[in-house]
């Protein structure tokens, strides 16, 4: 028997809410016996999404609600991303019975025709061993995954004009020299690629296929989707699913701009402690301890392009505060490698 | 610890090999509930658990709740009907302890059931139990001694 055809829905420029609700319908479709789909549409203004399990203070509200951004809760993994319509989504939706049950290898399968589209129009891009899809040592692709109800959805984009200033402002930081260094590491570590949104799609069509060997359909929802969207419309703006159920974010903070590059801080009391790391060596420090008496900007010196094991034995030379500021340090060593 | 393939599988807990589900059922009459020590290893690195709160129904088959790793979110499936009166209030600050200890510290919820005995029944346990998670990851190709 031929295997089902691979649903493809382009739903073009769409409302940001429905840049989310319609995939997650057409997961609750697939879960319900449909087809896997191949799907993929243009969010028509900006706006906020965080990942299921992120803490909602992880976004900062108070600058979303002056530029106007929506801010939604999507059902698969990641962190807090500002989204607009210089990206195009795309999402692979498939039956869970049909991925690997090691979950990297799932990701990895269902990310791979990804790239080989990103190929096919002149975006030099890789898969990384982490999952990142990279070129030029750039990200050029967000991406998140997970299983709603029964189906495995894979979601990343095409970024083809990326607004690092405001990615980094969306994103709450312990203080505005920390924005400053965020915005600084997205500018360096992800990429916009301008190529044409078109000529990605049918070459993500193609790649698809190819993949999961079916034949491509260009289709549309379902009445059972249409009736899930409607419910996941009002869920999605609803301050119950937006605000709930996060987990709450503990005293360490922490952001990846990519694999292997990170902001984070943690205080306790007076002293704290913010950081760049990259590739494990810190590159930007601030320290605040009432002990350190006009002494932090040396001692930020003294931690730059160390590791944080090594940073910390310095630390641990400078007395009382050094080895409070030591203590943060671990935590932070904590955080990124959980 | 029993063996299976290179996973830690008590041969005295409850499983449902499917959804890499563990039960085990407390003097008191509650049964605790975990992800298996394959499902730690097919999970890779756990960043982030988020268990149902008590008070929340447990229906056989639904989600008890999730956990996230590398960007993915799955859920952890209920094994039983009956009420959440317990989330382990360890994953919030450290999720990594199921990676690290699946059947002891990292246990995920803690459920009153309905009818434990017809519950029972549709897990497998002892000798039979571990030959049934045998059969299981045989046929999917899991070993926890290989690279997740």
């Amino acid at each position: 028997m031929a295997a089902a055809p691979l649903r493809v829905i382009d739903f073009g420029r769409v409302s940001p809410l429905r840049s989310q609700t319609l995939w997650h319908a057409i997961a609750h479709g697939v879960s319900g016996g449909g087809p896997a789909t191949l799907s993929l549409m243009q969010p028509a203004a900006p706006y906020v999404s965080i990942g299921y399990h992120v803490p909602y203070e992880d976004v900062d509200h108070e600058r979303c609600s002056d530029a106007g951004l929506p801010v939604y809760r999507r059902m698969v993994g990641g962190g807090p991303v500002y989204l607009d319509d210089g990206q195009i989504f795309f999402q692979i939706t498939v039956p869970v019975e049909d991925t690997p049950a090691v979950r990297s290898a799932a990701v990895a399968g269902l990310l791979a025709p990804a790239v080989r589209a990103f190929r096919a129009v002149g975006v030099a891009a890789v898969l990384e061993d982490h999952g990142d899809i990279v070129a030029g040592g750039r990200k050029v692709c967000g991406h998140g995954a997970g299983q709603i109800e029964g189906a495995v959805t894979v979601v990343g984009n095409l970024i083809t004009r990326f607004d690092h200033a405001a990615a980094a402002s969306v994103i709450r930081t312990p203080d505005e020299e920390t924005s400053v260094e965020l915005e600084r590491l997205m500018r360096r570590h992800v990429a916009a690629t301008p190529a044409d949104p078109e000529a990605f799609r049918d070459a993500a069509v193609v790649e698809y296929t190819r993949a999961l060997d079916r034949v491509a359909e260009f289709s549309h929802l379902t009445a059972d989707e249409l009736d899930a969207l409607t419910e996941l419309d009002e869920r999605f703006t609803s301050p119950s699913w937006v605000e709930e159920p996060a987990r709450r974010r503990g005293s360490t903070w922490r952001v990846k701009v990519k694999s292997g590059v990170w902001m984070a801080a943690a205080a306790s009391g007076e002293t704290r402690a913010a950081l760049s790391v990259v590739d494990g060596r810190i590159e930007w420090a601030r320290f605040a301890d009432p002990m350190l008496n006009g002494a932090a900007a040396a001692v930020e010196d003294s931690c730059r392009g160390r590791t944080l094991g090594e940073a910390g034995l310095v630390l641990c030379r400078r007395g009382e505060p050094g080895m409070r500021l030591a203590g943060l340090l671990g935590d932070v060593e904590r955080e990124i490698r959980r | 610890m029993p063996e299976v393939r290179q996973c830690d599988i008590p041969s005295d807990l409850y499983y449902w090999p499917e959804k890499h589900i563990w039960a085990r059922p407390e003097d008191d009459g509650t049964i605790v509930v975990g992800v298996t020590d394959v499902a730690q290893h097919l999970a890779q690195n756990i960043i982030s658990a988020m268990p149902k709160a008590a008070g929340r129904p447990a229906k056989r088959g639904r989600s008890l709740g999730t956990i996230e790793s590398s960007k993915w979110v799955g859920p952890v499936t209920s094994p039983v009907n009956g009420e959440v009166i317990e989330a382990n209030p360890l994953l919030g600050s450290d999720p990594g302890v199921i990676n690290r200890d699946p059947y002891g510290e990292g246990w995920f919820v803690r459920i009153r059931v309905e009818d434990w005995a017809a519950e029972s029944a549709e897990l497998v346990t002892g000798d039979e139990g571990l030959a049934a998670y045998e059969a299981f990851l045989d046929a999917e190709g899991i070993d926890c001694g290989e690279a997740a």
